[in-house]
Protein backbone atom coordinates (compact mmCIF):
# COMPACT_ATOMS: atom_id res chain seq x y z
CA UNK A 1 0.00 0.00 0.00
CA UNK A 2 1.38 3.37 -0.94
CA UNK A 3 0.90 6.38 1.26
CA UNK A 4 -1.09 8.09 -1.42
CA UNK A 5 -4.71 7.56 -2.17
CA UNK A 6 -4.83 5.16 -5.05
CA UNK A 7 -7.32 4.24 -7.68
CA UNK A 8 -8.74 0.94 -6.54
CA UNK A 9 -9.14 -0.82 -9.86
CA UNK A 10 -10.67 -4.23 -10.12
CA UNK A 11 -12.95 -3.87 -7.15
CA UNK A 12 -16.19 -5.83 -7.23
CA UNK A 13 -18.46 -2.85 -6.73
CA UNK A 14 -16.65 -0.40 -8.96
CA UNK A 15 -19.75 0.75 -10.81
CA UNK A 16 -19.18 4.38 -10.11
CA UNK A 17 -17.29 7.13 -11.82
CA UNK A 18 -14.50 7.88 -9.38
CA UNK A 19 -13.28 5.65 -6.56
CA UNK A 20 -10.43 6.15 -4.16
CA UNK A 21 -9.18 4.02 -1.31
CA UNK A 22 -6.78 5.06 1.41
CA UNK A 23 -5.32 3.42 4.51
CA UNK A 24 -5.34 5.80 7.46
CA UNK A 25 -3.23 5.55 10.55
CA UNK A 26 -6.14 6.48 12.83
CA UNK A 27 -9.03 4.70 14.53
CA UNK A 28 -12.39 4.59 12.69
CA UNK A 29 -13.92 6.84 15.37
CA UNK A 30 -11.33 9.55 14.64
CA UNK A 31 -11.82 9.23 10.89
CA UNK A 32 -15.58 9.41 11.39
CA UNK A 33 -15.17 12.66 13.29
CA UNK A 34 -13.04 14.07 10.48
CA UNK A 35 -15.83 13.18 8.03
CA UNK A 36 -18.73 14.55 10.03
CA UNK A 37 -17.57 17.51 12.11
CA UNK A 38 -17.61 20.67 10.00
CA UNK A 39 -14.58 22.23 11.71
CA UNK A 40 -12.56 19.10 10.91
CA UNK A 41 -13.94 18.77 7.38
CA UNK A 42 -12.89 22.35 6.73
CA UNK A 43 -9.24 21.45 7.24
CA UNK A 44 -8.92 18.67 4.72
CA UNK A 45 -11.46 20.05 2.25
CA UNK A 46 -9.76 23.44 2.42
CA UNK A 47 -13.25 24.88 2.29
CA UNK A 48 -15.83 26.56 4.44
CA UNK A 49 -18.08 23.71 5.52
CA UNK A 50 -21.51 23.51 7.08
CA UNK A 51 -22.91 20.02 7.58
CA UNK A 52 -25.68 18.49 9.60
CA UNK A 53 -24.56 14.85 9.51
CA UNK A 54 -27.96 13.25 9.92
CA UNK A 55 -30.15 11.65 7.24
CA UNK A 56 -31.88 14.50 5.45
CA UNK A 57 -29.45 17.02 6.94
CA UNK A 58 -28.11 19.70 4.66
CA UNK A 59 -24.64 21.02 4.03
CA UNK A 60 -22.62 23.59 2.18
CA UNK A 61 -19.05 23.49 0.89
CA UNK A 62 -17.46 26.75 -0.22
CA UNK A 63 -13.97 26.18 -1.56
CA UNK A 64 -11.13 28.67 -1.46
CA UNK A 65 -11.36 28.71 -5.26
CA UNK A 66 -14.97 29.93 -5.00
CA UNK A 67 -16.49 26.57 -5.87
CA UNK A 68 -19.79 26.39 -4.03
CA UNK A 69 -21.65 23.16 -3.46
CA UNK A 70 -24.86 22.37 -1.66
CA UNK A 71 -25.25 18.95 -0.09
CA UNK A 72 -27.90 16.69 1.34
CA UNK A 73 -27.07 13.79 3.64
CA UNK A 74 -28.66 10.59 2.34
CA UNK A 75 -27.46 7.83 4.65
CA UNK A 76 -25.59 7.64 7.93
CA UNK A 77 -24.30 4.51 9.61
CA UNK A 78 -22.43 5.86 12.61
CA UNK A 79 -18.73 5.15 12.30
CA UNK A 80 -19.11 3.09 9.13
CA UNK A 81 -20.78 4.79 6.24
CA UNK A 82 -21.82 8.27 5.13
CA UNK A 83 -23.55 9.01 1.85
CA UNK A 84 -24.50 12.42 0.56
CA UNK A 85 -25.61 14.05 -2.65
CA UNK A 86 -24.07 17.33 -3.65
CA UNK A 87 -24.47 19.69 -6.54
CA UNK A 88 -23.14 23.09 -7.59
CA UNK A 89 -25.01 26.09 -6.26
CA UNK A 90 -24.73 27.89 -9.61
CA UNK A 91 -25.94 26.88 -13.07
CA UNK A 92 -22.66 25.32 -14.12
CA UNK A 93 -22.14 22.19 -16.19
CA UNK A 94 -21.13 20.02 -13.25
CA UNK A 95 -23.63 17.23 -12.64
CA UNK A 96 -25.07 16.47 -9.23
CA UNK A 97 -23.22 13.56 -7.78
CA UNK A 98 -23.43 11.09 -4.97
CA UNK A 99 -20.49 10.86 -2.59
CA UNK A 100 -20.11 7.85 -0.36
CA UNK A 101 -17.57 7.24 2.40
CA UNK A 102 -17.12 3.70 3.73
CA UNK A 103 -14.90 3.04 6.73
CA UNK A 104 -13.47 -0.36 7.58
CA UNK A 105 -11.33 -1.04 10.64
CA UNK A 106 -7.91 -2.45 9.78
CA UNK A 107 -5.07 -3.79 11.88
CA UNK A 108 -3.42 -0.43 12.32
CA UNK A 109 -6.23 1.98 11.65
CA UNK A 110 -8.94 2.54 9.06
CA UNK A 111 -9.46 1.86 5.40
CA UNK A 112 -11.50 4.64 3.83
CA UNK A 113 -13.15 4.17 0.45
CA UNK A 114 -14.60 7.23 -1.26
CA UNK A 115 -16.76 7.01 -4.36
CA UNK A 116 -18.20 9.90 -6.29
CA UNK A 117 -20.59 9.16 -9.11
CA UNK A 118 -22.59 11.49 -11.33
CA UNK A 119 -26.21 10.70 -10.59
CA UNK A 120 -27.45 10.13 -14.11
CA UNK A 121 -24.53 7.91 -14.97
CA UNK A 122 -25.17 5.91 -11.82
CA UNK A 123 -28.79 5.41 -12.80
CA UNK A 124 -27.83 4.27 -16.29
CA UNK A 125 -25.12 2.01 -15.04
CA UNK A 126 -27.53 0.35 -12.64
CA UNK A 127 -29.83 -0.59 -15.50
CA UNK A 128 -27.19 -1.65 -18.01
CA UNK A 129 -24.81 -3.29 -15.56
CA UNK A 130 -21.98 -2.00 -17.73
CA UNK A 131 -20.37 0.45 -15.36
CA UNK A 132 -16.76 -0.50 -15.18
CA UNK A 133 -16.46 -1.64 -18.78
CA UNK A 134 -18.13 1.56 -19.89
CA UNK A 135 -15.62 3.72 -18.06
CA UNK A 136 -12.72 1.84 -19.53
CA UNK A 137 -14.17 2.15 -23.01
CA UNK A 138 -14.71 5.85 -22.51
CA UNK A 139 -11.09 6.29 -21.57
CA UNK A 140 -9.91 4.11 -24.44
CA UNK A 141 -11.97 6.17 -26.87
CA UNK A 142 -10.52 9.38 -25.51
CA UNK A 143 -6.96 8.16 -25.64
CA UNK A 144 -7.59 6.95 -29.17
CA UNK A 145 -8.76 10.44 -30.10
CA UNK A 146 -5.73 12.05 -28.53
CA UNK A 147 -3.47 9.75 -30.51
CA UNK A 148 -5.26 10.58 -33.74
CA UNK A 149 -5.21 14.33 -33.16
CA UNK B 1 -33.23 17.48 -11.49
CA UNK B 2 -32.22 19.45 -14.54
CA UNK B 3 -30.41 17.57 -17.27
CA UNK B 4 -27.16 19.26 -18.10
CA UNK B 5 -24.87 18.61 -21.09
CA UNK B 6 -22.63 16.28 -19.15
CA UNK B 7 -25.62 14.23 -17.99
CA UNK B 8 -26.62 13.72 -21.61
CA UNK B 9 -23.15 12.46 -22.50
CA UNK B 10 -23.20 9.97 -19.65
CA UNK B 11 -26.65 8.76 -20.69
CA UNK B 12 -25.74 8.49 -24.37
CA UNK B 13 -22.56 6.52 -23.72
CA UNK B 14 -24.09 4.23 -21.09
CA UNK B 15 -25.52 2.18 -23.96
CA UNK B 16 -23.22 -0.42 -25.54
CA UNK B 17 -24.70 -0.14 -29.04
CA UNK B 18 -24.25 3.61 -29.06
CA UNK B 19 -20.63 3.18 -28.01
CA UNK B 20 -20.19 0.82 -30.96
CA UNK B 21 -21.77 3.34 -33.34
CA UNK B 22 -19.62 6.10 -31.87
CA UNK B 23 -16.50 4.02 -32.31
CA UNK B 24 -17.36 3.21 -35.93
CA UNK B 25 -17.82 6.88 -36.69
CA UNK B 26 -14.55 7.76 -35.00
CA UNK B 27 -12.75 4.96 -36.80
CA UNK B 28 -14.26 5.17 -40.25
CA UNK B 29 -15.07 8.85 -40.50
CA UNK B 30 -18.37 10.40 -41.63
CA UNK B 31 -20.84 7.96 -43.10
CA UNK B 32 -24.54 7.28 -43.63
CA UNK B 33 -26.91 5.33 -41.40
CA UNK B 34 -27.25 2.67 -44.12
CA UNK B 35 -23.51 2.09 -44.29
CA UNK B 36 -23.33 1.88 -40.50
CA UNK B 37 -26.22 -0.60 -40.44
CA UNK B 38 -24.41 -2.85 -42.94
CA UNK B 39 -21.68 -3.45 -40.40
CA UNK B 40 -23.97 -3.89 -37.40
CA UNK B 41 -26.58 -6.48 -36.46
CA UNK B 42 -29.47 -4.03 -36.60
CA UNK B 43 -31.74 -2.19 -38.97
CA UNK B 44 -31.07 1.19 -40.48
CA UNK B 45 -33.97 2.57 -38.43
CA UNK B 46 -32.40 1.36 -35.20
CA UNK B 47 -29.08 2.94 -36.18
CA UNK B 48 -30.83 6.24 -36.89
CA UNK B 49 -32.40 6.20 -33.41
CA UNK B 50 -29.01 5.69 -31.81
CA UNK B 51 -27.48 8.42 -33.98
CA UNK B 52 -30.23 10.78 -32.82
CA UNK B 53 -29.52 9.97 -29.18
CA UNK B 54 -25.82 10.63 -29.76
CA UNK B 55 -26.77 13.82 -31.58
CA UNK B 56 -28.79 15.05 -28.60
CA UNK B 57 -25.70 14.63 -26.44
CA UNK B 58 -23.70 16.66 -28.97
CA UNK B 59 -21.57 13.64 -29.87
CA UNK B 60 -22.70 13.36 -33.50
CA UNK B 61 -23.82 15.87 -36.08
CA UNK B 62 -25.78 15.24 -39.25
CA UNK B 63 -25.18 16.92 -42.60
CA UNK B 64 -27.42 16.53 -45.58
CA UNK B 65 -25.58 15.86 -48.86
CA UNK B 66 -28.13 15.60 -51.64
CA UNK B 67 -30.44 12.72 -50.76
CA UNK B 68 -28.10 11.34 -48.16
CA UNK B 69 -27.44 12.31 -44.56
CA UNK B 70 -23.85 12.01 -43.45
CA UNK B 71 -23.17 11.51 -39.76
CA UNK B 72 -19.95 12.71 -38.22
CA UNK B 73 -18.51 12.16 -34.74
CA UNK B 74 -18.12 15.35 -32.69
CA UNK B 75 -16.41 13.91 -29.64
CA UNK B 76 -15.66 17.04 -27.64
CA UNK B 77 -18.46 16.45 -25.07
CA UNK B 78 -17.04 12.99 -24.47
CA UNK B 79 -13.84 14.68 -23.48
CA UNK B 80 -15.86 16.76 -21.02
CA UNK B 81 -17.13 13.58 -19.35
CA UNK B 82 -13.63 12.18 -19.04
CA UNK B 83 -12.43 15.57 -17.83
CA UNK B 84 -15.06 15.42 -15.05
CA UNK B 85 -13.72 12.06 -13.95
CA UNK B 86 -10.11 13.20 -14.03
CA UNK B 87 -10.87 16.46 -12.22
CA UNK B 88 -13.02 14.76 -9.58
CA UNK B 89 -10.37 12.10 -9.05
CA UNK B 90 -7.64 14.70 -8.67
CA UNK B 91 -9.71 16.59 -6.10
CA UNK B 92 -10.16 13.45 -4.00
CA UNK B 93 -6.45 12.65 -4.25
CA UNK B 94 -5.63 16.04 -2.76
CA UNK B 95 -8.35 15.94 -0.10
CA UNK B 96 -7.48 12.43 1.03
CA UNK B 97 -3.79 13.24 1.23
CA UNK B 98 -4.67 16.18 3.51
CA UNK B 99 -7.03 13.96 5.52
CA UNK B 100 -4.25 11.41 5.95
CA UNK B 101 -1.93 14.05 7.37
CA UNK B 102 -4.71 15.49 9.50
CA UNK B 103 -5.78 12.26 11.23
CA UNK B 104 -2.18 11.10 11.66
CA UNK B 105 -1.47 14.31 13.55
CA UNK B 106 -4.52 13.82 15.71
CA UNK B 107 -3.48 10.36 16.84
CA UNK B 108 0.27 10.91 16.71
Amino acid sequence: MTEHARDAEGSQDADTAVRREIELDAAPADVWEALTRPELLEQWFEAEVELDPRPGGTGRFIGADGEHRVARVDEVEEGRRLALTWWPDDEGDEPASKVEFVLTPTHGGTRLVVTESPLTARACVATTGAGWAWRLELLVLTLFLLVRA
Amino acid sequence: MKEDPLDRVFIALADGTRRTVMRQLLDGGPTTASELADGLPMTRQAVVKHLQALGQAGLVDAQRAGREVHYRATPKPMGDAVAWMLRTGAQWDKRLERLRRQVSQRTG
